[in-house]
């Protein structure tokens, strides 16, 4: 073929390429979005969402065509990304200047940068009127707000639980843990004959941290911790129960009490562990609930094998020994929306009692509204956890949503050390305050 | 003018695409940058500060240090040995090229999955031919394992382009006469004493070049060591460009990421002075 | 036969026998993730090396439906148009550097030259900032300039020495009749020198294809090429090793069926870089 042909043959592909490019332009930080059925010069309101796996989308879809058919002046389009993709996403999206008007959040530090950078509304006001913020679960509320303002609304809320093997702990005449000190007793009968105690996946470098988490809150206290995390404030990780509860989480792992090579397990593999019933343990968020209850990973029946107990108290320590330990993830509302009533409109309405039992009832997880989880859309292990959320005197968050993204990279990398004995907790602790300092030092050039 | 005319096209394409954003990153390492916070504020050294404190970095120095030595040491001379071996024109000798190089152009994504499923500890192929050959279960962490992942990824990229090196050694081969090998073994040398006396010698600058190829790639790998390990186990896989895309990505350190690919930069253009250096020195001898 | 002339052909046979050996281990792992994906997921953590029974095409399925074929697509665009690009711009100052004289001709070459040695890395920041600004940053639109800047050094290079190559009779005979340089470039250096055309194309091409940080970097949203589809294809998909598999003969293979079909192309291409540089 002569070399016109190739020519035009490239300008026609750079047609296409243009074509092409302009549905996927950013617009969307993601874009399989969902055809409008709305009236012409209708409000455009952009919901970015990380709902992509079953049966979270087909259950938001259901509400997002419910809302669309009540507003038909409002032309709502749902745009999903990958989790792990969201946080770059966003990011750009935001930089660039075209952020959805609604878009998930994730609360603690991450929510944070975004209202120091001015990017989201404060909704104080607006939850203000018609009772809007009395809907909600109090135990999901503190970590939006900041600085005298609430910069988003709740959603789902994950805490951490011990889930165990209830045949096997009855077998060996064993009941569910009440202290740290009892944890490690009932861990000793399993080592002995020859079993893993506990099932840990550490791939993602996060797992571990929970146990250090939960046992940092107990020890030196919940308001100490929130204020040690803050590169904003004085708190520099000072008290000698950090190294404490590092110690303490090092002992279970010299005493092997954690699945083999916990480094490089993944996630399925670990809830593999505990649904072929081959450790009687395992630490980890409500967001698995499901999955072991009634699922393709786990056997017929698993569900009526396993129960929870709260995460152990460490008599003595300076923290509120019945607080859970978890988080809520939401939604916020763009600074720079061109939409705002319509935006709010749409966020009033997800958060909706009625439609909140909705989503319980399809997805089986925690909507922190209240009165969403009842008998009528909930599992009897959800609603357990509803009620023991309500009557929780706080929920103290894990560490890694609240610390700077710079400290809690090198804090995650150094505790992973820690588990393959390679870093000592004192190691793991000055790690933490290195990098904490920097951060700090770099904030106070911030307005 | 019409020269430049010419020219103009090309060149500002490199200049507004490839210079300017050099020169850019190059001052992006003296600043702080944060889009979300809106900050952009500049801090002078801090950032090479940060990281030339930071142990990740130094790690990361010594992984791409043993890359280089260890790639250099394993493909060159293989390469050399296969490019010898499969010299001539045969039917035999092209299948078998054709087979060594073709890793070249799978996507370094494609063949970094691909090795981490094989070489995954627990289900792994590779485990499972050992423990078929052992007679008891293996389960060596491979790539998970702090101890052997580094070496686990320097073995990938070998396989990835000890090909690409022999068709780079064999193309300057063929300017050797064949007059050489043939009086050579008439002479009564054996096949390595030609290949260290006549080969060796006159593949000298061809090596040269080839040697700084290795290393250039050594210090930029990215592909393969973001996909199996993410610079994992902690940290004992981080290579310069690993701990970039952190830095810049993850902790969202613009400005230290910066910082680091000048660091790369520099680096590579030292190697590259070298190699002229050394090529120069090689023109000039007989 | 003499026993030196049969220990020569036993020797002859060992070191052949060796050399398939090495080349059977090379292929093996591709080899095996081809056959594996199959294999249900569960089947391949399980008895990796049995043959799959009966063998299926629903990791194909899972792939295909993940949106890979469409990432095949973006792929082919992007990589033509650059390239379709880089061969303009390139044979354009090809032409002049060996062809025409002019002042500055050298500084200008090295400058181009230098840039070959600059890792992407180095650019990856500001470029990526100055997209967001520009709002361009998720689009592929942002990779066109880029590519196209990185791919100039090499391509320059090789076209120069490949322009240079080609006799001078006819050009001398045309210019004689008056032709001028742009005419001479289109209708007689880019023709006589289209191997050499073909073969950079190829070798651009095949780089800009498997380029990996500024596609992962740049491409944050939904319109996504191969490396960086199938990477977060495995995110989301890493439990399900057929899928994975699936995914990566869904790449790989067409690439090696063209490359075997292509080979002396890609070749030369890529030692005469090596060589000449």
């Amino acid at each position: 073929m002569p070399i016109t042909r190739y020519l035009w043959l490239a300008c026609a592909l750079a047609g296409c390429l243009v074509a092409a490019t302009d549905c996927g332009r950013p617009r969307a930080p993601s874009a399989v979005v969902t055809p409008s059925t709305a009236a012409p010069g209708a409000t455009v309101v952009r919901f970015g969402s990380v709902w992509v796996n079953e049966p979270r989308k087909s259950t938001l879809e259901k509400v997002a065509a419910e809302f669309r058919a009540r507003h038909p002046e409002i032309d709502l389009r749902v745009e999903y990304t990958q989790p792990d993709d969201y946080k770059p996403a966003i990011r750009t999206a935001v930089a660039a200047g075209n952020a959805p008007d609604v878009f998930f959040v994730w609360p603690g530090e991450w929510l944070r940068k975004f209202a120091r950078g001015h990017q989201v509304l404060d909704l104080t006001g607006e939850l203000a009127k018609d009772g809007w913020g009395d809907q909600f679960i109090p135990n999901a509320m503190p970590l939006f707000e900041y600085r005298g303002g609430t910069w988003g609304v709740p959603m789902l809320m994950q805490c951490a639980y011990f889930l165990y093997n209830n045949e096997m702990f009855v077998k060996r005449g064993l009941a569910p843990p009440k202290t740290w000190d009892e944890l490690l007793r009932v861990c000793e009968v399993f080592k002995r004959e020859g079993m893993a105690p506990i099932g840990l996946s550490n791939v993602n470098k996060w797992p571990l941290h929970h146990y250090v988490s939960i046992l940092w809150q107990r020890i030196v206290g919940e308001d100490r911790v929130l204020d040690d995390y803050d590169t904003e404030t004085e708190g520099s990780f000072s008290d000698p129960g950090y190294v404490e509860g590092l110690r303490m989480v090092r002992l279970l792992a010299d005493k092997g009490y954690f699945s083999e090579n916990a480094n490089g397990t993944s996630r399925e593999m670990f809830r593999q562990l505990f649904a072929t019933e081959r450790v009687p343990m395992i630490m980890t968020g409500t967001w698995d609930l499901g999955v072991l209850q009634n699922s393709d990973e786990v056997p017929e029946g698993f569900g009526d094998k396993w129960d929870m107990f709260a995460l152990p108290e460490v008599p003595g320590g300076k923290g509120n020994q019945a607080y859970m330990m978890g988080a809520p993830d939401g939604y916020a509302v763009w600074a720079d929306t061109k939409s705002k009533d319509a935006a709010l409109t749409w966020l009033r309405f997800l958060t909706s009692t009625e439609v909140a039992q909705r989503l319980v009832s399809g997805l089986q997880e925690l909507v922190c509204v209240k009165g969403a989880v009842n008998e009528q859309t909930a599992g009897d292990k959800l609603r357990r956890y509803a009620a023991d959320l309500e009557a929780a005197p706080g929920v103290t968050p894990w560490a890694d949503i609240m610390l700077e993204s710079s400290v809690r990279e090198a804090y995650l990398d150094a505790l992973s050390g820690m588990l393959d004995g390679t870093v000592s907790p004192e190691d793991v602790l000055a790690t933490l305050r290195d990098a904490h300092a920097k951060a700090r030092a770099e904030t106070r050039t911030e307005s | 003018m019409v020269p430049y005319a010419f020219v103009a096209p090309a060149l500002f394409v490199f200049c507004a695409f490839a210079l300017i954003p050099i020169a850019l990153g190059l001052c992006a390492a003296a600043f702080r940058i944060d889009p979300v916070l809106r900050v952009c504020e500049y801090v002078g050294a801090r950032n090479f500060a940060t990281i030339a404190s930071d142990p990740p970095f130094h790690i990361a120095l010594r992984n791409n240090l043993l890359w280089i030595l260890l790639s250099i040491g394993v493909q060159i001379p293989l390469a050399l040995l296969l490019a010898a071996a499969l010299i001539d024109q045969s039917r035999f000798c092209r299948a078998l090229r054709t087979v060594f190089f073709s890793p070249l152009v799978i996507p370094g994504v494609a063949i970094g999955i691909m090795f981490s499923i094989v070489l995954d500890g627990q289900f792994g192929a590779l485990n499972a031919a050992l423990s078929w050959v052992e007679g008891h279960q293996v389960t060596v962490g491979w790539t998970a394992d702090r101890r052997w992942a580094l070496f686990c990824l320097i073995a990938v990229a070998c396989w990835q382009y000890t090909g690409y090196h022999m068709m780079v050694l064999l193309a300057g081969m063929q300017g050797i006469p064949t007059e050489l090998y043939e009086a050579a073994e008439i002479d009564g040398a054996g096949w390595w004493q030609r290949l260290g006396g006549i080969t060796l010698p006159l593949l000298r600058r061809v090596m040269l070049a080839d040697v700084l190829l290795v290393a250039i790639g050594s210090v930029k790998v990215f592909d393969i060591v973001q996909v199996m390990t993410q610079g994992g186990p902690n940290n004992a896989t981080e290579v310069l460009a690993t701990y970039m895309y952190s830095q810049a990505f993850m902790s969202e350190r613009m400005g230290s990421g910066a910082a680091v690919a000048v660091v790369m930069l520099i680096i590579t253009l030292g190697f590259a002075v070298i190699h002229s250096r050394l090529a120069r020195l090689e023109a000039g001898a007989p | 036969m003499t026993s030196s002339r049969r220990a020569r052909m036993l020797r002859a046979l060992a070191v052949r026998a060796l050399l398939i050996a090495l080349a059977a281990a090379a292929a093996s792992p591709v080899a095996w993730a081809a056959f594996a994906s199959l294999k249900h997921g569960r089947d391949i953590t399980t008895r990796p090396f049995e043959l799959p029974r009966p063998p299926t095409m629903r990791n194909y399925a899972t792939a295909v439906e993940a949106g890979l074929l469409w990432q095949w697509l973006h792929s082919v665009l992007l990589t033509s148009v650059c390239v379709a690009l880089v061969l303009l711009l390139a044979s354009l100052a090809a032409y002049a550097f060996a062809r025409l004289s002019f002042r500055g001709r050298g500084p200008l070459r090295t400058l181009l030259l230098s840039g070959m040695m600059v890792p992407v890395h180095a650019v990856l920041i500001p470029l990526f900032v100055a997209a967001s600004r520009a709002g361009l940053a998720g689009s592929p639109l942002s990779l066109i300039g880029p590519y196209v800047a990185f791919s100039l050094p090499l391509s320059v290079l090789l076209l120069t020495a490949y322009f240079a190559e080609v006799p001078r009779e006819i050009e001398d005979a045309a210019r004689l009749d008056g032709c001028s340089d742009l005419r001479l470039w289109w209708h007689v250096l880019i023709p006589m020198a289209r191997n050499g055309l073909i073969t950079v194309g190829i070798l651009q091409g095949v780089w800009i294809w498997n380029e990996y940080p500024m596609a992962l970097v740049m491409l944050t949203g939904n319109w996504k090429t191969l490396p960086v589809g199938l990477a977060a294809f495995k995110g989301q998909y890493h439990a399900d090793w057929g899928a994975v598999l699936a995914g990566l003969v869904i790449v790989a293979a067409p690439l090696l069926a063209l490359f075997f079909v292509f080979q002396r192309w890609i070749v030369r291409g890529i030692t005469a870089g090596a060589v000449r540089s």
